[in-house]
């Protein structure tokens, strides 16, 4: 058994450091500039792929680390096993990492500043954002459910606690991408910024609300002994369509047309 | 619109942020009502402290240029906001003076100097 789990951990080790390590493809770095209208030059195209192989490079940590603590996890019951929402939570992990860690544009000789306000709606439509709060509420309403009918309470609550705390790294980080210096620059340098924000913004969302919502989907399997009859099979139907529904909503939430703000002379 | 700062100006940056501001209001280059960014976007754009924007806002707010409300920001104020109205009038009659006194000077008619000063407002 620990020879199999020996190879799993050395091969995921070696296909993922390889992963990280690889240069940014222009086809990465067009599609990139295709989603958000950016024309790319010679120095925005360097700001953007410095900031693909920084996220990249962190995600890739994450999902890793979350990987090998998923088989750690279940070597003492003689298996090897990667549990996916383990592995996901530690990508996610490393994409707030990754953009508390990004570098924000140089200030020029000029100390100049824009008097636009940054502000969410500004990047990311409001679909987007009600997302993750509308999922919270799902969960919040769970983790009364199971109090009221009293199975599996701690379960239930430590679920919710988990997806406040995915809520509030979110909430925190969000914060830090608005607040990430953008000092004068060029208009190329600046358009590029602001489709970084909306990038990080995006994927910050989407993969919270996955998250959370995977949260929802451990509440329901809590929730499920205590009921019976239509009910019962109602909340297990709603658990396996779940399972597919909620990276779907993630997927949907992290391509949707992004927002530039609008920049006046 | 942007704001800007010159680190080795004998002027302190909150003074220059604040004035900028005020000339940029005064002349509705900032229109009223609209939506200031907050203390600390400004101050990590400009690399200041937070508290020397702050303090910029806060003289402004004094002056009654800016209105700043929780969790609605900061926005400039409809109108010299907090003035008396006895104030108010002295300063219209001072510029209708001073108007008058260029009409005058210029010579040409009231007809003239009433159209004039009805397309400056239109404009405005």
């Amino acid at each position: 058994m620990m020879v199999v789990a020996d190879v799993v951990v050395v091969g995921w080790l070696l296909v993922a450091g390889s992963f990280a390590d690889e240069p940014v493809s222009a086809g990465r770095l067009a599609a990139f500039a295709q989603r958000h209208g950016l024309v790319v030059t010679p120095t925005n195209g360097n700001q953007v792929i410095r900031y693909l192989a920084t996220t990249r490079r962190w995600r890739v940590a994450g999902l890793s680390v979350g990987f090998l603590a998923s088989v750690a996890w279940a070597l003492p019951q003689q298996r090897v096993y990667v549990n996916f929402l383990t592995a996901f939570a530690g990508w996610f992990a490393g994409a707030l990492v990754a953009e508390a860690r990004l570098a924000h544009l140089e200030r020029g000789p000029r100390r100049a500043a824009s008097l636009v306000p940054r502000r969410v709606d500004s990047y990311r439509s409001r679909v987007v954002s009600a997302l993750l709060p509308a999922s919270i509420g799902v969960s919040l309403v769970l983790a009364v459910t199971s109090l009221v009918v009293g199975t599996s309470r701690a379960a239930a609550l430590i679920w919710f606690a988990a997806a406040l705390a995915v809520l509030c790294g979110e909430s925190i980080v969000e914060r830090r991408v608005l607040h990430r210096p953008q000092p004068l620059a060029p208009p190329d340098q600046l358009a590029a910024d602001d489709a970084i924000r909306s990038r990080s913004l995006h994927v910050l969302a989407a993969a919270g609300t996955t998250l959370v919502l995977y949260c929802v989907l451990g509440q329901l399997a809590a929730l499920r002994p205590a009921l019976a009859g239509d009910a019962g099979q109602l909340v297990e139907a709603a658990a396996i369509l779940g399972v597919f529904v909620a990276p779907v909503i993630g997927l949907v939430a992290a391509s949707a047309r992004p927002r530039i703000p609008l920049r006046t002379a | 619109m942007i704001v800007e700062v010159d680190p080795a100006s004998p002027v302190p940056p909150y003074e220059q942020v604040r004035h900028q501001l005020a000339t940029m209001i005064g002349t509705r280059v900032l229109p009223a009502g609209t939506q200031l960014p907050t203390i600390r976007q400004l101050a990590a754009d400009l690399g200041l402290a937070a508290n020397t924007v702050a303090r910029a806002y806060r003289e402004l707010e004094a002056e009654g240029l800016v209105v700043s409300r929780v969790r609605h920001g900061t926005t400039v104020a409809g109108r010299p906001a907090g003035l008396p109205r006895a104030e108010v009038r002295r300063r219209l009659t001072e510029a209708a003076d001073a108007y008058a006194a260029v009409v005058r000077q210029l010579g040409v008619s009231a007809d003239e100097a009433h159209a004039a000063l009805d397309r400056g407002l239109s404009q405005s």
